[in-house]
This record gives C-alpha cells, structure tokens and sequence, in this order.
C-alpha cells in the first residue's frame, strides 16, 4: 500500500491517494480537490481509480468530487445515499467492504457530522473530521459531543498504539500519540447535566 | 530504493542506509542512529518511532509522511530540511536544530523540547498542542495555521514571527 497525501489549499483540507501496488488499483479518500498534481500522480502512476471514499459531506472533502467522475468511473462510498447528485454505495452502521484490492473497514462516528465515516484499510485510518491530531472533530452542541466520543472511544482507541491516524485537516498521528496529547479525547466528558443544558437552553431567537 | 522486510538484517540496512538516497516504506522503529550522516537523503512513508538519533546530520533531507513519533533526537542538525506530513508526536528533542527547513504539515504535539531552534523555519499548519518547550526558538518564521494549544513554554522566542496568524489556545498568546 502506498499513500500519497494531497492538500487543499482553498478549504485547508486533506485528501488521500491510497494506491494497491500488486492491482494497480487506487482509493481516493475525500476528493476536496481535483486537479493537475493528483491527476498527474495517479497517471504516471498507471493507476485504475477503483473508489472513493467519503468521510462526510461537507465541501470541502467533496469539492473534487464531479470533476474526479468526469475523468475516472469509481464507486463513491458514503454515509448519504447520494452527493452532488451521484448516486453513492451507502455505508451504515460498521461493516467491511473491498475496493481497489483493499479489505476496508468503516467506522460510522457521528458528530461532527451525522454522516460522519472513519475507515480503515490495513494500519491506517483516515478519521475525517472526527478527529484530527490532538484535537476532537467540532460538534455543535453537548449531545453531539458525547455521541462523537463514545464512537472514538469504542472504536479507535480499543485497537494498537501503532495503528496510524490521517485525518481532514491537519497532520498525521497515531493512536499511542492522541491516547497521550489528545485531552478532549481523554479527559473531556459531557455528563447528563450538560446534555440537559443543552435542551433547556432557550432558542437563540429569545436570547 | 531499498524497502526492508521483517527480518532484515541491520548491518544491511545500515550499508544501504550510507550507499543508497531516498528510501521508501522503511521500517526503522527503535534502531539507533549514533553520528551518522543522513544529509541529502529522502525519506518517503518511512517508520523511525522510538528510534534514537543522537549526533547525527539530516541536513537537506526530504521526508514526507514519516513517523517519528516517540524518537529521542540529541545534538543533531536538520538544517534546511524538507519534512511535510511527519509525526514527532511525543519525541524528545535536545540540542538539535532545524534551521532554515520546510516543517509543513507536521505534528510536534507532546513534543519535549530544550535547546532547539526553529528559527527561519516554515511551520505552515504544524501543530505543537500539549508540547514542553524551553529554551527554543521560532525567530523569523511562517508560522501561519501553526498551532499551540495547552503548551508550556519557558524562554521561548517568536521574534519576528507572524504569531497573529497562528492559533494560540486561550490565554497562550505571547504577546
């Protein structure tokens, strides 16, 4: 397996070529951009782009998207039934599927987002926006919160220290590093109070 | 290009370390890298985790998606260097220079540093979140995207840095 890390300048986001070296077959984790580097990449490469996986539907992961079907004719793998008007392989739930030769795994870890995916193919996970080194994925109020940390914690710190970690933004880490420099993912807990202070909170229209 | 499988020797991988230049999916967790200069070589999707570097020269190297998360670096030189998307989370740096290099992409969270100049660096979306740092330097860097949450800092200088456009955790602003 061979990754190659391709950064968005205009959203700040990244996007990942995950290349299988005996198929010639190659993954793209979240197109947020499309253009002249990656697609010289994966040319001089030979690579057969057999699919795309979507961590989650924000514009900035799937900016690339419509322009990467004009070239290649990968399935797209998402947590919504359909983006920009193409209909995806809808994900939900954890399971495993095989694309590009790879075993893959997704992880749905909603919070960020509801659709939000992790998946993982051999000692890498690409967390999306769930995670990203030392920080926990925004969430927009106190339930979401807790919903994204009880998935990160059932799913991504239950496996080895080793296991590497490329996320949306930012730059790479690995499980034994966020179990030691990720303290809203260790320490931070939103108890029932807070969930409860959440829903009492008055709408913002009468504050 | 030389890849190291499992068992491989490492007086094998140590001749092809000084012979060969750029070295791809090589998995070098925990050696030792005692006074041996690595100047000009390239790195790509390499492991050095846990691996210790002490009195050795990475001038001018380029690496890119490298792990050297928990590595101990003591009195080395990466000056003018080249490493994009690397991981020095939790890696301990003493005496070591990285001068004049490109550190875009890179995560220095729980980084233990003393003595370690950054200076005329560009540090573009690195992240030091929960680092130690004393005594080291970011004088004259781009340090746009750079973060800094829940750092500790003793006898550290950002002098002409664009501190404005990195991100500070609350009350951590230096100025």
């Amino acid at each position: 397996m061979k990754i190659y890390f391709h950064y968005s300048p205009d959203g700040f986001s990244n996007g990942y070529l995950v290349g299988n070296e005996k198929t010639k077959e190659a993954i793209i984790v979240d197109p947020g951009v499309m253009d002249r580097q990656l697609l010289d990449h994966i040319e001089k490469n030979e690579l057969n782009i057999d699919g795309v996986l979507i961590t989650h539907n924000h514009e900035t992961h799937i900016k690339g998207l419509q322009t990467l079907l004009r070239i290649y004719t990968p399935k797209v793998y998402s947590a919504d039934a359909e983006l920009k008007g193409i209909k995806t392989v809808l994900l939900q739930g954890d399971g495993t599927f095989v694309a590009a030769g790879f075993a893959v795994r997704y992880f749905a870890a909603p919070g960020h987002s509801p659709d939000s995916l992790m998946y993982q193919i051999e000692h890498v996970i690409f967390t999306g926006d769930a995670l990203s080194a030392g920080r926990l994925g925004v969430t927009n109020n106190a339930y979401g919160k807790r919903n994204l940390l009880t998935h990160l914690r059932n799913k991504l710190l239950n496996q080895n220290d080793d296991i590497l970690l490329m996320s949306g933004h930012g730059p790479p880490s690995t499980i034994g590093a966020e179990r030691l420099f990720n303290s809203e993912l260790m320490h931070s807990g939103t108890d029932d109070h807070d969930i409860l202070r959440e829903i009492l909170r008055p709408p913002s229209i009468l504050t | 290009m030389f890849t190291a499988t499992q068992d491989a020797d490492r007086a094998l991988i140590m001749e092809s370390l000084s012979r060969d230049s750029t070295f791809h999916s090589l998995d070098l967790s925990g050696f030792e890298f005692r006074g041996m200069n690595l100047s000009g070589k390239t790195f790509i999707a390499c492991r050095f985790s846990r691996a210790i570097f002490s009195g050795s020269i990475l001038d001018s190297c380029r690496i890119r998606m490298c792990f050297f998360d928990f590595s101990r670096f003591s009195s080395c030189s990466l000056i003018g260097s080249d490493i994009q998307f690397s991981c020095f989370s939790g890696a301990h740096l003493n005496d070591t220079t990285f001068e004049n290099s490109d550190l875009l992409h890179d995560n220095f969270n729980g980084l233990l540093a003393a003595q370690v100049s950054f200076n005329d660096s560009d540090l573009y979306n690195s992240r030091f979140v929960m680092a130690t740092l004393k005594d080291t330097n970011f004088q004259n860097c781009n340090l746009k995207k750079t973060m800094f949450f829940q750092t500790t800092r003793e006898k550290v200088s950002f002098k002409s840095s664009n501190t404005r456009e990195a991100i500070f955790g609350k009350g951590e602003d230096p100025e």
